[in-house]
């Protein structure tokens, strides 16, 4: 969770707010890296996930009297990132290849995630590899999921903000942010056991042409 | 309760919360679910340590650059940043034009009476979450026709234009006498707009209709209508 330090932020805020992009650039600074990471996750490709994240920082600056400083910063940069994302896609026409909007309705997900197959297979627990393979795969993952689900996931399962403050951030009840974590959580999951039910159907496979 | 009644339950458990202990019982029991947890787990483990990747080189370069463009552009143009603002303080500003000249064209005015206005601006706008305010440090400055004017410092609108409710404003100024006046208004972002009442009429209801324009466009810019239930005056 990124809080804006008392004074020296607070002072920063003030002149940002006064369209001072010297005061704004040190002001998201740190977060910057944090930024790109969310931009990959909406747009996959590293070059324009660079320009997205850059958009996505001119948008804020010029409407940055609209933060409440209050409020952590990341949630509501990220927000706007995932709209600018948004806002691209749209432009291009391409939604309907990729993620359904924030727009869409959640309930048409719920009864596809609802009924996944449970895995029939013995538990061998999980280990350190295990989560390697799912660090490794979760950005692409998380592109691959709704991008409502995939903004609250991130915001509070990779950056740990509560759910209050990603309500107030993408301007959701805290009951939506909720159900969208729970959702986002079991897509990723299903789509995490598909790798590596994949991966193992693979493995077999090779064992048995060598066989 | 059925396993995908405590699934959703476990879905919906946040990150640093504790896991439900009707969940721990049940997978004593289960060990579909066992597994599911298993997996569930190992992809949060997953979440939690993703790691952030470097920025492209050059990347903080490129943004001071388009930055610094962005507050020069803002900066050259500050009608377009604080349009919403403007529009609001406008309707502001119209209201007190409208209290101004309704005490100037009553003959009865005595000097030194103050009037106080009370209008609901009808203007509203759409944004949602903005909450916004008009600070004007210059004041309304009044320009006499003889040159001598008339200040009122100080003067700030609040506006919470995601309630969208109607606002009101009290504007205590000392009484102008007749004649052709001018109202300068400055805004906090430094920009200043200047209006001059061309033409003031009381219709018989005793409804007011003010009509006035910007010098600096050389146009009528608009008027304002108003009953006698939005201004009153009292003396001070």
């Amino acid at each position: 969770m990124v809080g804006l330090a008392p004074l020296r932020d607070r002072w920063l805020v003030y002149r940002a707010r006064r369209g001072d992009p010297d005061a704004f650039g040190r002001l998201v600074a740190p977060l910057h890296r944090r930024l790109y990471r969310a931009a990959l996750v909406f747009v996959r490709d590293a070059d324009e996930a660079e320009d997205l994240a850059q958009e996505a920082l001119l948008k804020a600056f010029s409407s940055f009297w609209r933060f409440d400083p209050g409020a952590p910063l990341l949630p509501w940069l990220v927000a706007i990132v995932r709209n600018a994302a948004r806002d691209r896609l749209r432009s291009r026409g391409r939604e309907e290849a990729l993620a359904p909007p924030i727009d869409a309705d959640p309930l048409e997900h719920e009864a596809e995630v609802a009924h996944l197959p449970v895995p029939r297979r013995a538990p061998d627990g999980y280990d350190a590899v295990r989560r390697a393979e799912v660090r490794d795969r979760v950005v692409a993952h998380l592109s691959a999921i709704p991008e409502a689900f995939a903004t609250a996931v991130l915001l509070h399962d990779v950056e740990g903000h509560s759910y209050e403050e990603i309500a107030e951030a993408t301007q959701v009840p805290v009951g939506t942010v909720r159900s969208r974590i729970a959702r986002g959580r079991e897509a990723l999951r299903a789509r995490f056991l598909d790798d590596r039910e994949l991966s193992e159907g693979v493995l077999r496979t090779r064992g048995g042409e060598r066989r | 309760m059925t396993c995908l009644a405590h699934r959703e339950r476990r879905l919906e458990t946040p990150q640093d919360g504790p896991v439900p202990v009707e969940w721990r019982v049940h997978l004593e029991h289960c060990a579909e679910c066992r597994e599911w947890s298993l997996d569930l787990d190992a992809m949060l483990d997953g979440l939690r340590s993703v790691p952030v990747p470097d920025l492209p080189p050059g990347f903080e370069s490129r943004l001071s650059h388009r930055l610094r463009a962005e507050a020069d552009r803002i900066r050259r143009a500050p009608r377009t940043r604080a349009r919403p603002i403007l529009r609001m303080a406008q309707a502001a500003v119209a209201a007190s034009l409208a209290a101004l000249a309704w005490f100037a064209v009553k003959p009865s005015s005595p000097a030194g009476t103050c009037v106080r206005l009370d209008v609901a601006v009808a203007a509203r706008v759409d944004l949602a979450g903005v909450e916004t305010s008009v600070d004007l440090p210059g004041g309304l400055a009044l320009a006499r026709p003889d040159g001598s004017a008339l200040q009122a410092r100080g003067l700030r609108w609040a506006a919470d234009l995601a309630a969208g409710r109607p606002q009101s404003w009290s504007v205590p100024l000392v009484a102008p006498g007749p004649g052709t006046w001018s109202v300068r208004m400055t805004t906090r972002h430094g920009s200043t707009s200047v209006y001059r009442i061309v033409e003031v009429r009381v219709g018989a209801g005793g409804e007011l209709a003010v009509r006035w324009e910007k010098p600096v466009l050389r146009g009528a810019m608009g008027g304002l209508a108003l009953g006698p239930a939005n201004v009153s005056s009292h003396g001070g």
